[in-house]
């Protein structure tokens, strides 16, 4: 699938799989896994090389760069390593939607320390297909108030701003997208949560009590009428479908090395069939997942695609995630299990993100309601 | 052997029970934190002889047939699975062989310290390269005079690090290798020459200790040879049914586990307006979760019942490991979907379970080990019964 990227795709495909390659250091990955620290050296090294901003308009000092040439740099910085991976791509998650849609101000507030590499964002975002979300409003004159709590919210304890998207509390209104602040009166943010996996991101509750935020820190539909949290939504599907992807090939790469290396009964261990048949099974899925992914980013900027299928790339792209490190782990043995083998991280990590993302039941509502519609 | 009723069997388990919801479910937290299972705990289990379980009562144990100890093995691994785990070599591949193939001297001397937990055995076959392939091992044994010099590097050996006795297989006659050149032993930490290398750091199975052992010219006396040399893999191929068993026992008290949380969480957890039990895609996980379930119980104990009927089982062992390990993985991932997020965190049973169970598919014989087992039998004309 490689020979139909274009002459530029396959150059910042390459410029991200030399970043994550030479970068990414395996001692350092297990320590900051460790200690559950980002990692902001190489965030920063990342902003250097301009990846991070890739999508953004040029005047919010972004490459004007399309979906598809975003899905490659995620896939790449995931497939080295799931952990550092997922670090690095929930750093400036959402922030396209502030680089397009955000007043001159929001942009330097938060676009620009993240070009440096100096913040990371903060989203608060309802589960896909939960309704309403956590966090409600309501509206007195130019002040928004915020209540409710958001269960977990990825670099809260990070993150000097809060991108937040609220519905209206007596449920009559729109939803709104805001970005302010995270030093303000009325946000409480817990300690760290320590869970299952993807150890180099921060996970936090985050409480609202009676928050008051000026309706100037509202990010309102563009002058075509297009509605920023759409495509926020649509950007962090095809973002963690890609996120998947990657830990997926990331996946296979260490299986194939492992079966290719490892000797048991004198020959390796790809040479007997039940592995070798693995092995294939394994690329056959990894292509439909990435023809899957590829297509819906494609058509994400062909400006063609609809909530329904971009939520079917990511399941695909998550079901192909879970067998690959699943079988990944299990053609490892006692190894795969062991902490010293990357394979060990992916399996955990595809799982924490699964759940982050909220229940797979949930999503196939969302595109059964839109495939069925309404019945007689 | 004592078998026991059905009645009795019952009573069994409810005593096992109750031990472990009164005295063990409190601490499992406390085991996964701080990897260790606390003092009192150990001592309340070598106190009701749960080392001995299946040591024969002339020797300190109570006995137990295979039914029985799966119950006892199924029970405990609902809570946490070093419970299960701390017990399981004692009653299985740590004393297995010196039951059915040591001397009579090795039985009075090992078998009523084991029984009675207080001393802790390790099995060590596994090295880097010798895993799947275990009649490959480089570990020698070589005979000097009245004692044999061991030396080798062996890892991933559960309980090694606080093991106060380790049956080791090591090679006798490297020219025969597996056929004839290999020989089981039991060795006293306190023999010169064992050290205890890199201890493991794995994904689960906190609470339970594997590393490294090193033997460097470690002198094992002729006396603790166990049968005859040469005969060590048939030694050790014997015993490791008793840990397959585990594995499928505990792979069914882990899933029974996550089952009764799942239909708690479902019925007393809302989504949107509603109970999540309320759904129908919640209450198929359910259902699917609760089959599979069914099925791997009943092939465990009929299984069971069969080797308490002294008749060859290795087909249904294989089986019973094989389906049961494979089931726990299925039932873990419905139960992620219906605890959501809740799912994901540490102090959460299904993400603990997650990743406990994860191994249950790999160690004491892969999946693909089991079913080149299975197929092999079947192709030689077997059927389970």
């Amino acid at each position: 699938m490689t020979c139909l990227l274009t002459e530029e795709q396959t150059f910042i495909q390459k410029a991200a799989r030399d970043f994550a390659r030479g970068e990414f250091d395996d001692d350092q990955i297990l320590d900051l896994m460790e200690k559950q620290q980002f990692p902001k050296k190489t965030l920063k090294t990342a902003c250097k090389l301009d990846l991070i901003g890739l999508t953004w308009p040029e005047s919010a000092g972004g490459q004007e760069c399309g979906i598809m040439d975003s899905v490659l740099v995620t896939e790449e910085l995931c497939r080295r390593d799931s952990t550092m991976g997922l670090a690095l791509s929930f750093a400036d998650a959402g922030a396209e939607t502030v680089a397009r849609f955000g007043t001159p101000e929001q942009i330097k507030a938060l676009n620009a320390p993240l070009l440096k590499g100096k913040s990371v964002t903060a989203l608060i975002c309802p589960e896909l297909g939960q309704e309403p979300g956590p966090i409600c409003y309501r509206k007195t004159d130019d002040t928004l108030v915020l209540n409710g709590e958001a269960s977990v919210v990825v670099n809260a304890d990070i993150a000097d701003f809060f991108l937040t998207v609220a519905h209206p509390e007596d449920g009559q209104g729109e939803r709104i997208l805001l970005l302010f602040p995270k030093d303000m009166p009325g946000i409480a943010v817990s300690e760290l949560i320590k869970k299952l996996g993807m150890d180099m991101t921060h996970w936090n509750s985050v409480k609202f009590e009676s928050t008051r935020v000026s309706t100037g820190t509202m990010i309102t539909c563009d002058t075509k009428g297009v509605d920023p949290v759409n495509i926020l939504e649509k950007n962090l599907l095809i973002k963690t479908g890609a996120m998947f992807l990657g830990m997926a090939q990331g996946a296979f790469d260490l299986a194939l090395g492992y079966a290719k290396e490892r000797e048991q009964f004198r020959r390796k261990i790809a040479a007997f069939q039940g592995i070798s048949q693995k092995i294939a099974a394994m690329y056959t899925r990894l292509q439909e997942g990435r023809a899957s992914v590829y297509s819906a980013a494609r058509a994400c900027d062909k400006k063609c695609v609809g909530l329904t299928d971009l939520i079917a790339a990511q399941l695909s792209a998550q079901h192909l995630a879970e067998y690959l490190t699943d079988e990944a782990l299990q053609i490892h043995g006692g190894v795969g299990y062991m902490i010293e083998f990357p394979v060990e991280h992916f399996f955990r990590d595809v799982k924490c993100l699964r759940t982050l993302l909220g229940r797979n039941i949930t999503r196939m509502d969302l595109i059964s309601r839109r495939l069925i519609g309404q019945l007689n | 052997m004592t078998l026991l009723q059905a009645d009795q069997l019952e009573a069994l388990r409810m005593e096992i029970r109750q031990f472990a919801q009164k005295e063990l479910a409190p601490f499992e937290q406390d085991v996964e934190s701080n990897n260790r299972i606390p003092e009192h705990i150990l001592a309340q289990m070598r106190e009701r002889g749960y080392f001995g379980l299946t040591i024969p009562k002339e020797y300190g144990g109570m006995g137990m047939g295979k039914t029985a100890f799966c119950t006892v093995e199924e029970e405990l691994a609902k809570t946490h699975f070093a419970f299960m785990d701390i017990i399981s070599l004692n009653n299985g591949l740590g004393s297995r062989s010196i039951v059915l193939d040591g001397n009579e001297a090795q039985k009075k001397k090992y078998l009523p310290r084991l029984a009675s937990g207080e001393w802790i055995s390790a099995f060590t076959l596994t090295e880097p390269n010798a895993g799947s392939d275990a009649a490959s091992i480089t570990t020698t044994a070589e005979k000097k005079g009245d004692v044999y010099l061991l030396n080798g590097m062996k890892h991933f050996i559960t309980n090694a690090p606080i093991a106060d006795v380790f049956i080791v297989i090591a090679v006798t006659d490297p020219d025969k290798g597996a056929k004839g050149g290999i020989s089981a032993f039991i060795v006293e930490k306190d023999f010169p020459g064992i050290s205890i290398g890199n201890v493991h750091q794995s994904m689960g199975m906190q609470g339970s200790h594997k590393s490294e052992v090193i033997f460097k010219d470690t002198p094992v006396p002729v006396q603790n040879l166990i049968g005859t040399e040469g005969k060590g893999l048939t030694v050790a191929l014997k015993t490791v049914d008793e840990g397959r068993m585990g594995v499928a026992a505990t792979s069914v008290g882990m899933a029974t586990r996550l089952l009764d949380m799942a239909v708690e969480y479902a019925t007393s957890k809302k989504f949107n307006d509603k109970p999540l039990s309320r759904y129908q895609s919640f209450e198929w996980l359910l259902a699917d979760m609760a089959t599979e379930l069914y099925a791997a119980r009943t092939i465990l104990y009929k299984t069971a019942a069969k080797m308490d009927r002294k008749e060859d089982a290795q087909l249904e062992v294989a089986m019973c490991k094989l389906y049961g390990s494979e089931m726990v993985g299925r039932v873990v991932e419905k139960a992620m979907e219906i605890f959501g997020k809740d799912g994901c965190l540490f102090e959460n049973v299904v993400e603990r379970i997650l990743r406990d169970a994860r191994i249950l598919r790999i160690f004491e014989g892969t999946a693909e080990i089991h079913r080149i087992i299975i197929g092999r039998k079947l192709l030689a004309g077997q059927r389970p019964l």
